[in-house]
């Protein structure tokens, strides 16, 4: 069965095409290599596998699955609230917040007598949503009366319980133009009496010197309902696109991150470095045991009490990471900084450290760069011995001495292309690797 | 006249009493700074951001704790009632601002991770902005009295040289075992290494299995904690707030910060008390109209011969 599936994996930067169409299946337990010259796209092929680049096109399948972070309803609780806090913002632009904001909240701190009160403020929302025409104190004491958006000014008073009369009177004057202007509506003889617009009780509300002024009159008032209608309008059209937008906008951007690093290291593939990425300023023990954070439980809280729980935890994350250490033979040395340990040690201390996320697959970015063949030689044996603790092993190598003498199979880019893939024997009896490597005039 | 001039001729104290009076002032004061410097410090050595709003997280613990003073009347309160408020104060502030910082981080920083260093640089200033308005409209544009609810009787007896009353017991008492659980949290605990790691290196760290965003998110919370148990110390330390002490505040922490070597946490301590000891002896012995001046001049001073900061690492570009 494989362990790892990469088909047609095509990976561009811009129009730089650095990995094209590339098919790798590689087998459990197998020690799978990736040569060609530099340049040719293997780093970006583990780039590719660990999360760090996207694919462009191509799937990556990991034991026959998509290493993606899974949906959870905390991905659609994050969503619907994104979408919901757009929704609003959006609604309360689409109400002009400007007015709203002077509506309830300046208009109850300033001026004469002015009290504020959440649930004053809090009428005023319902007020402002209402389209209920608003008084507003002005110079003098007098006061205005104004439609909830304040852009235009009904009338002036002397004083309150005068302008509270006059309100009432707009206010009804605004319901009977709404009514009276209804589309083939005949006038009615309840609000219109000749030149004279009455209430339903029969209250004289304005009076006209002619039919004309009448009718403009009751446009006016007319406007003033639209405008509050479609100020109620637009507000839900708001709130629905903005949720709406909002929550697909957060799916889109989660859906773009499923592949990240973290989520594929947790699946079970760890990897070493090109150019060494240690914790250069944490000692060698804690270079491991980051690394099986994630195995470890326990909360921030637990951590803080050190509970005996997390502390035996601890104990036998320590001891296993020393073994681990011994493994590849730096466990005397576990307590000196990463920084401080020889160029070869580092190496070691980075496979090591990536054998300790417990994975499937481990992926090494030239382990050898930089040994000499004695040390390349002990590499060799330790990649052996990590095949034997029941990992698949993926390389890229080199050293014709280590690719040649470990491997299962080999795969040769070159200009991010496939040219080969067989044992060993195959590829170095392959016209095109050795035409690859050596230039195409000596071999015809 | 300075204060501490008139402190000094009418106490009729001699000078080296005088001097111990302004360290412990000093190291008072600091110990407050360098509580809030640790925040800027944490942050900033995770995902080298200078969180500018940090200092306004603090104003609006300050401005919490107030109003829960109020809600809660533990002016009028008895003893009992009194340090039951005030430890209450002390889990449910710090446990806002953790909060309130988790959220900006989620909010604002996060979408701008991959961004350059720049763009949340500037954000955390447009939020800056946003909170010192949300303190203004709170409680409003005049300084408050916090109410002094810690008693100013001196624990060395009523007439002893030195004055050390409750107040001073409560800052060093809360500030310092803070900083030492807070050290010992980084360097003992496996989260404290995810967070190391994570610093130095987060590609390697995510590729490690580390959640990194949930690192960073322990990172903000650990740091508006502090900046929320600070804002209370402060209250009932100093009994003024007001929406621009995150400010001036802040740029006392962040000063501390740098001094110390920013993203350095032991830093940030050392850096705090420096900035405190040279606030106090300068208002004593330059006067008082100076110790900002000498705060930056002594800022300056050290990052010319140690541009890294106190603690910093020394870092040498390799050619």
């Amino acid at each position: 069965m494989s362990r790892l599936d990469v088909e047609k994996l095509t990976v561009r930067f811009g129009g730089l095409t650095a990995v094209e169409n590339v098919d790798a299946s590689v087998a459990s337990r197998e020690i799978y290599s990736i040569i060609g010259p530099n340049g040719a796209g293997k780093t970006t092929v583990f780039n590719a596998i660990t999360g760090i680049y996207e694919p462009t096109t191509g799937k990556i399948e990991f034991g026959g699955r998509d290493l993606a972070r899974p949906f959870t309803w905390k991905v659609g609780l994050a969503a619907a609230l994104v979408g919901l806090a757009t929704g609003i913002a959006a609604a309360l632009f689409a109400v002009n917040v400007d007015a709203l904001w002077r509506a309830t909240i300046r208009r109850n701190y300033a001026g004469p007598g002015a009290t504020f009160s959440p649930s004053a403020a809090w009428a005023d929302v319902g007020n402002y949503w209402r389209g209920q025409l608003a008084l507003e104190p002005i110079r003098g004491g007098r006061w205005a009366i104004r439609t909830a958006d304040a852009r235009r000014t009904l009338a002036f008073a002397p004083n309150r319980a005068e302008a509270e009369k006059l309100r009432e009177r707009y206010q009804e004057l605004i319901a009977v133009a709404h009514y009276e202007r209804k589309p083939n509506h005949l006038r009615s003889t309840t609000y219109i009496d000749g030149l004279v617009l009455k209430s339903r009780a029969g209250k004289v509300l304005d009076r006209f010197d002619t039919e004309e002024d009448l009718q403009l009159a009751l446009a006016r008032y007319e406007g003033i309902y639209r405008e509050s209608a479609a100020r109620r309008r637009n507000a839900w059209l708001a709130l629905i696109a903005g949720i709406i937008a909002g929550a697909a906008g957060t799916l889109t951007v989660w859906s773009r991150a499923r592949r990240t690093p973290e989520v594929i290291a947790r699946a079970g593939i760890a990897r070493t470095f090109q150019n060494i990425r240690l914790f250069r300023n944490m000692t060698v023990l804690d270079n491991v045991l980051v690394a099986m954070d994630r195995q470890l439980k326990g909360g921030v809280v637990r951590m803080a009490l050190q509970t005996p729980g997390i502390r035996r935890q601890e104990r036998d994350a320590c001891s296993s990471a020393t073994k681990l250490l011994d493994f590849v033979g730096l466990a005397d040395r576990r307590h000196v900084l990463a920084k401080n340990l020889p160029y070869g040690d580092q190496r070691r201390l980075e496979i090591a450290r990536a054998l300790a996320t417990q994975p499937q697959l481990v992926l090494l970015d030239e382990p050898a760069a930089g040994m000499n063949p004695a040390e390349s030689l002990e590499l060799n044996t330790l990649i052996e011995a990590i095949r034997g603790r029941g990992h698949t092993v993926m390389l890229i190598e080199h050293h014709m001495s280590v690719v040649m003498g470990i491997s299962d199979r080999i795969a040769v880019l070159e200009y991010g292309r496939k040219i080969a893939e067989g044992t060993p024997e195959a590829i170095r009896a392959n016209l095109k690797v050795i035409a690859a490597y050596l230039g195409s005039e000596e071999v015809t | 006249m300075t204060p501490a001039l008139l402190l000094a001729q009418t106490a009729d104290i001699d000078a080296w009493q005088a001097f111990w009076q302004y360290a412990l002032i000093g190291l008072t004061n600091g110990a407050l700074i360098a509580l809030v410097a640790l925040g800027y410090t944490m942050v900033y050595g995770i995902i080298e951001l200078i969180n500018f709003a940090h200092g306004d997280v603090f104003m609006l613990g300050a401005f919490l704790a107030l109003t829960l003073i109020g809600a809660m009347g533990l002016e009028q309160a008895g003893a009992v009632q009194l340090w039951l408020g005030i430890g209450l104060l002390f889990v449910v502030v710090p446990l806002f601002c953790a909060v309130l910082n988790v959220t900006i981080d989620r909010a604002v920083y996060k979408p701008l991770r991959n961004a350059p260093k720049l763009a949340p640089l500037v954000s955390a200033i447009g939020v800056s902005f946003v909170l010192m308005n949300v303190g203004l409209l709170w409680h409003g544009a005049a300084d408050k009295h916090f109410p002094d609810l810690v008693s100013r009787q001196n624990l060395l007896g009523e007439n002893a040289a030195i004055e050390f009353s409750y107040k001073d017991l409560l800052v060093i008492g809360m500030t310092v075992p803070i900083m030492i659980a807070l050290t010992g949290f980084v360097k003992g605990t496996r989260l404290g290494k995810a967070m190391r790691a994570t610093a130095q290196d987060p590609v390697a760290a995510t590729l490690m299995g580390i959640n990194a965003d949930r690192v960073i998110a322990v990172t903000f919370a650990i740091g508006g904690a502090l900046a929320g148990a600070a804002s209370v110390i402060y209250g009932l330390y100093i009994n003024t707030v007001g929406y621009q002490m995150g400010f001036t505040n802040g740029l006392y922490a962040f000063t501390a910060a740098v001094l110390g070597g920013i993203g350095n946490i032991p830093g940030a301590v050392l850096g705090g008390l420096v900035i405190g000891l040279a606030r106090s002896f300068g208002s004593a012995y330059v006067g008082e109209r100076w110790t900002s001046a000498l705060v930056f001049v002594i800022l300056i001073a050290i990052l010319i011969f140690r541009p890294n900061g106190l603690l910093g690492a020394r870092t040498r570009e390799k050619v």
